[in-house]
């Protein structure tokens, strides 16, 4: 377009106009990344390895050289490796991980979306928000675990307490979560879209739940490692399966290898349901991570 | 006679035969606003009795000093409420609820920080129903007017004030509004690329001529951009003075400011602003 180059070259301070090329000299002596990661990498492997051994090494049985402490206290990673081989052959492992796995996901899926639902309706309305706040405030105040008794009356021994106990804590992290994202919304974003003809459809779909999802995400993140939690204590407090129940029966036969094995198996599943909320995190909130470096 | 009148009280408009609202514009006619205050303090009339005849394709600024109903004046006629007591009109038409034949730009971008350039140039051809066809080549064309080509994939967290306030305006202008309401929009840019914005938006003015209430605090902008100023002053926010200007388009600042018409109107409605304080 004339007038547009016309224009272009009236003002050529203007700074709102797209950036110059860069020489490529001036990138050549930007530090690297790669190399300062792959680093701590190594420390970090050295650092874990290092811990094993000296585990390996010092634990063992009390009469023996180079004990310091007790073998019965605190296992040691070979016995930990045997405690999971057994189970491994035995079907154990697969067979009670499976059911914890189980009851944190569904739980956790059932809360997060009862808790994303209940956090936008009363997030929307000022109303229903004002009447529901103190009823919701004092649900959450009610430790969950005292729930527990309850939830084996109603639900008993098997899978069905342990999810009731689940969906209570994941609902109310969302909840509470969904509900401060909802409000939190710029009530300029909104204005903008009515002027342009936005139902109240568009506004919620194209405004709130994107901009509430910074907030939803950090209430499901938060709340994956405590669904966890609730499932294995629920576990460990009355059942006959998972993980919490395999941690208290080796426990109970003072099979200290067991319990640390039992403990090792959570941690990785804790690490992996992280990642994948990470992940997760990562493709929908995307445009947070878009920021220039260093100008 | 100017196209833009201060026009009596409401109570004379009602007498006046005629005084039907123009088929053309905006009209306010007895104009008052008041806003509740926390409960316990006194009520805040943010605008008193506003009767104002805009032109349609005029540009008019209102300036004057904070908490003289200038905004409250634009988020009227931009329906995001209603007036206490009198009435907005577009076109002829009372504005109820909200007004869709507007654009709105503020002093904050406003931007969805959630999508791309390009996403939220489209946004109101989205919600208008466009197909992802008919909305590529608009996008296009309008990225291109703001001189942002180039810049489609990025989001607003990387473009610079400048870049952003471009967008703003793409993504207005976009959906062709008849009336453009500009609330402070180069109110946070620095001298020299408020400059380039005030040129720049100049430029697509002359060329559609829409209707434009431009709110400013800046007495230099007002006059580079405006054939009329109307100055408010405040307790309670009101009309105080219409100015037309009468400088040849199309203006640029740099020649406008060293003439002295430019001094002389400067100077008087300066000096007005500040008695009204």
């Amino acid at each position: 377009m004339a007038d547009m180059a016309a224009a272009r070259e009236e003002d050529l301070r203007d700074r709102s106009k797209p950036g110059a090329d860069i020489d490529p000299e001036l990138l050549r002596d930007l530090p690297s990344p790669a190399r300062r990661r792959m680093r701590i990498q190594l420390e970090r492997l050295a650092l874990i390895v290092g811990l094993l051994i000296a585990w390996q090494l010092f634990s063992g049985n009390p009469n023996h050289g180079l004990t310091l402490i007790d073998e019965f206290y605190i296992s040691k990673p070979s016995a930990m490796y045997d405690s999971i081989s057994t189970w491994l052959e035995q079907g154990t492992l697969f067979s009670n991980l499976f059911v914890t796995i189980q009851e944190t996901l569904i739980g956790f899926v059932i809360g997060a979306a009862l808790g994303m639902l209940v956090g936008f309706l009363l997030g929307t309305s000022p109303h229903l928000s004002a009447v529901f706040s103190p009823i919701m405030a004092a649900l959450y105040a009610i430790p969950r675990l005292a729930l527990i008794p309850l939830f084996l009356l109603w639900f008993g021994l098997g899978m069905g307490s342990k999810l009731a106990l689940v969906i209570t804590v994941v609902f109310f992290l969302v909840f509470y979560n969904t509900h401060s994202g909802v409000r939190d919304v710029d009530q300029g974003l909104v204005d903008v879209l009515k002027v342009m003809k936005a139902s109240r459809w568009h506004i919620h779909t194209k405004v709130t739940i994107p901009s509430a999802m910074a907030w939803i995400i950090a209430g499901l993140q938060v709340s994956v490692p405590y669904a966890l939690v609730a499932a294995v204590t629920g576990e460990m407090t009355a059942s006959n399966s998972g993980m919490g129940y395999l941690i208290i029966r080796a426990s109970g036969q003072f099979n200290t290898a067991g319990v640390f094995a039992g403990i090792f198996v959570l941690m990785v599943l804790a690490l992996l349901l992280g990642a994948v909320v990470a992940m997760l995190e990562k493709r929908l909130l995307g445009w947070k991570r878009n920021r220039l470096n260093d100008i | 006679m100017n196209s833009v009148t201060k026009r009596g009280s409401a109570r004379t408009a009602s007498r006046m035969a005629g005084s039907e609202a123009p088929a053309d514009g905006l009209r306010f006619e007895g104009v008052s606003k008041v806003f509740a205050t926390a409960e316990g303090s006194k009520p805040f009339l943010a605008v008193h009795d506003v009767n104002l005849d805009v032109a349609a394709g005029r540009f008019v600024c209102l300036i004057g000093p904070s908490g003289s109903g200038k905004s409250t004046l634009l988020n009227m006629t931009a329906g995001l409420f209603n007036p206490t007591r009198g009435t907005v009109y577009h076109d002829g038409r009372p504005v109820v609820e909200v007004n869709t034949r507007v654009g709105y730009i503020t002093q904050q971008d406003n931007l969805l920080p959630w999508r791309t350039l390009e996403d939220n140039v489209a946004i109101a051809l989205e919600i208008r129903g466009y197909s992802r066809a008919q909305r590529k080549q608009l996008v296009a064309e309008t990225i291109e007017m703001v001189g942002l080509a180039g810049f489609e994939k990025h989001y607003p967290s990387q473009l610079s004030g400048g870049m952003r306030k471009r967008a703003t305006l793409a993504r207005t202008l976009i959906y062709s509004p008849d009336t453009l309401l500009l609330d402070e929009p180069f109110g946070a840019l620095d001298a020299m690329l408020k400059n380039a914005l005030q040129t720049e938006l100049l430029r697509l003015w002359e060329r559609d001529r829409k209707t434009v209430l431009f709110v400013t605090h800046d007495l230099d902008e007002a006059i580079l951009l405006a054939d009329e100023i109307v100055v408010f002053g405040t307790n309670p926010g009101r009309i105080i003075h219409i100015e037309t200007v009468n400088f040849e388009r199309p203006r640029s600042l740099t020649d406008i400011r060293r003439t002295p018409e430019f001094t002389e109107v400067w100077e008087r409605l300066w000096a007005l602003i500040e008695n009204n304080k």
